[in-house]
């Protein structure tokens, strides 16, 4: 309980910290406010102007008392108004986190599905060809960056084969149209398993060897486990924790991974939003989007945590004294 | 020759072992782990293997059931079971994997030393154990929780709820072996392979682990190849005694014979070497050298270039298999007439 609590506050207490770091690093960096928020009619304004503007935003306050006025309003459930969209960030975020959770989503699920299935190969067929394939075209994959193998995506298949748009979401009005999200999803899909696939492939498989080589593999060989059953039974199983913290990892790498293919392929998701925020001095949408990254950050670590402590008996404290009865 | 061909005289076997030679492929050249094993398992009887490490004794217990590494090359020899389940005898050399992993477990049973690394560290032993009963017996898991209470009270364990809901490394070394045993002992096994089973146990524990092994014996009418360090622990439950060397036997008899009468230099060297027999105030006798590489091993007796007092033939042939008595055999240039002046007849030829 009292482990939970102290949990509970250094969770709270992280996400201040960030929040004041993002606040001073944000208001620090060079650059207009006014700019996103007028436009190029910012260029236009002359000093008085300039000055009211800023006034009427709140912008030339002291600093920390724009921050603990930002934290006050937060706690009202405001979360301020965004420079660039010029409407409230909490209307704005809902439909941008959408559709990167699709996109994470999926791309997370294909990576760990897909990702296992390859390790698994892999040990059953250690050292042969179809393992010293896998493992290269793996590294292969892994080491080519991101954003080069999307733009490379977008030449070949949208702009010389024109078999897949070559970015958003969706076309206009079609945002309801599984089929049409289906399309705008492949490429950054791709990119997304191609580029994270092997870096959890190669973890699990050089796990599942070390597991492989451990005693008690070769007496449940003894028991006449057969080599599917050993792979499975035992050692997936006994690594079954090592799995869970290893998604719970997973969990904001990949969101990072967005971040980045929604850039290149302009996919109007959480990673654009931080991007165009950052650039356009939009405080309030960059400390709401920097903020839930680092909640979900925070709470992805607890949680393999708390897995890991569930599902692992080497970590329970008191193990279950109750099965047999 | 025909697995029914092999006959040993009045003799029940359940294991014949005959000039087993196996590899392991390694880098630098094949490692001649075992250069032509011999030896028969009688049914009921206890036999222990002894030899330094690195002389092939888990190779050995292990190439018995298939369970060496995937760089183990079996090159000759053949590996025959008689179970009394079965009419006739299991060539097991000559099985898949597939058919030799249905025997494991139902009639073979293995158990290694280090029981700490042995069972699985994620999952109650319990469970576990309970697994392999309903694996092998095909018992619902009902039926396998009482069987498994009953396993492990036959197995002297005391509270076999407490360790069935703990994990393996909350269990003392002596109930993780016994959950080892237990383990082995799901299916109807009639071979125990024990290796080491008592190496990483403290004393009193080893004999009450010993005294345990002579009980399962009886009551689950095994046979049990047993490999150990230990000459005491052999004298104490093994009916006879095998010394291996460098991939070979080189000394076979009964207990008697072997701790009474050894007639290889290295048995004797082994025994001279017993800290129990050296003499208040004199050094501790060793033997010299480390075990030979057996990568091209030189032909011989291997044995020669640390023996005190080596023949010069030892270092050109390998010598034969001299029968001193009908179960004593020993492979040494000095039961050869030439040497001893006595006529022992000759059993084996090595090569």
């Amino acid at each position: 309980m009292l482990t939970a609590l102290i949990r509970v506050l250094g969770t709270v207490f992280s996400l201040c910290l960030l929040s004041v770091l993002i606040f001073v690093l944000a208001h620090a960096a060079p650059g207009d406010p006014l700019q996103s928020f007028f436009g190029n009619a910012a260029d236009s304004l002359d000093a008085a102007q300039r000055l009211q503007a800023l006034d009427a935003l709140g912008l030339n306050r002291p600093l920390y008392q724009q921050y603990f006025s930002w934290l006050q309003q937060i706690f009202q459930g405001n979360w301020g108004m965004s420079l660039i969209y010029r409407m409230p960030v909490q209307h704005l975020l809902p439909l941008y986190l959408l559709n990167t959770l699709i996109l994470g989503g999926i791309a997370f699920l294909l990576i760990a599905v897909l990702a296992l299935i390859l390790a698994l190969i892999c040990a059953r067929f250690e050292g042969r060809l179809t393992d010293r394939l896998i493992c290269s075209l793996g590294s292969a994959s892994y080491f080519l960056p991101s954003f080069w193998l999307g733009v490379i995506l977008i030449l070949i298949f949208a702009v010389n084969l024109r078999l897949l748009p070559p970015g958003g979401a969706y076309d206009p009005g079609q945002s309801a149209s599984l089929l049409n999200r289906s399309i705008h999803l492949l490429l950054p899909l791709a990119v997304l398993v191609l580029s994270h696939v092997w870096y959890y492939g190669a973890l699990l498989r050089s796990r599942l060897l070390e597991e492989l080589r451990a005693d008690y593999i070769l007496t449940a060989k003894a028991c006449g486990l057969s080599s599917v059953q050993i792979l499975i039974s035992q050692a997936l199983r006994t690594m079954l924790p090592f799995m869970l913290q290893l998604c719970a990892i997973a969990l904001p790498h990949i969101l990072g991974g967005t971040f980045v293919v929604e850039a290149v392929f302009n996919y109007p998701g959480a990673g654009l939003l931080i991007v165009q925020s950052a650039k356009g001095h939009d405080y309030n949408l960059l400390l709401a989007l920097v903020l839930l990254s680092g909640f979900v950050m925070i709470c992805s670590a607890l949680l393999a945590h708390i897995l890991s402590a569930y599902f692992d008996f080497r970590l329970r404290a008191r193990p279950e004294a109750s099965w047999l009865h | 020759m025909d697995a029914q061909q092999i006959k040993y005289g009045s003799v029940d076997p359940i294991l014949i072992i005959h000039k087993l030679f196996l590899d392991f492929e390694h880098n630098a050249g094949n490692i001649e782990a075992l250069r032509g094993v011999s030896l028969t398992l009688r049914r009921g009887e206890i036999l222990a293997l002894i030899g330094e490490s690195g002389c092939g004794k888990s190779v050995l217990l292990k190439a018995i059931p298939g369970l060496n590494s995937k760089r183990a090359r079996l090159k000759g020899g053949r590996v025959l079971f008689y179970p009394r389940s079965q009419s006739n005898g299991i060539e097991l050399s000559a099985l898949t994997s597939k058919q030799l992993r249905l025997v494991r477990g139902s009639l073979i049973g293995t158990v290694f030393q280090d029981s700490a690394a042995s069972l699985n560290p994620a999952v109650a032993t319990g469970r576990q154990l309970e697994a392999q009963i309903m694996r092998q017996a095909g018992l619902s898991q009902a039926q396998a929780r009482s069987r498994l209470v009953e396993l492990l009270s036959s197995l002297d364990l005391k509270d076999p709820q407490r360790i069935s809901a703990l994990p393996p490394q909350l269990l003392s070394g002596g109930e993780r072996q016994r959950c080892c045993l237990a383990l082995a002992l799901a299916g109807s096994i009639e071979l125990l392979l024990a290796d080491e089973i008592t190496t990483a146990l403290d004393p009193t524990v080893q004999l009450t682990l010993l005294r345990l092994l002579l009980k399962l014996k009886e009551r689950f009418s095994l046979s049990v190849l047993l490999i150990t360090h230990n000459l005491g622990v052999a004298a104490a439950v093994a009916d006879r005694i095998g010394i291996m060397y460098a991939g070979r036997i080189v000394e076979i008899g009964t207990a008697a014979e072997i701790c009474e009468n050894p007639q290889h230099p290295y048995t004797r060297t082994l025994f001279a070497a017993l800290p129990e027999r050296a003499k208040r105030g004199e050094e501790l006798p060793t033997i010299t050298g480390s075990a030979p590489v057996l990568i091209n091993p030189p032909s011989g007796d291997l044995f020669a270039r640390r023996d005190p007092c080596p023949l010069r033939i030892d270092f050109i042939k390998a010598p034969p298999f001299f029968a001193l008595s009908p179960t004593h055999m020993v492979a040494t240039w000095r039961l050869h007439p030439a040497v001893c002046g006595q006529n022992y007849p000759v059993l084996e030829e090595l090569s």
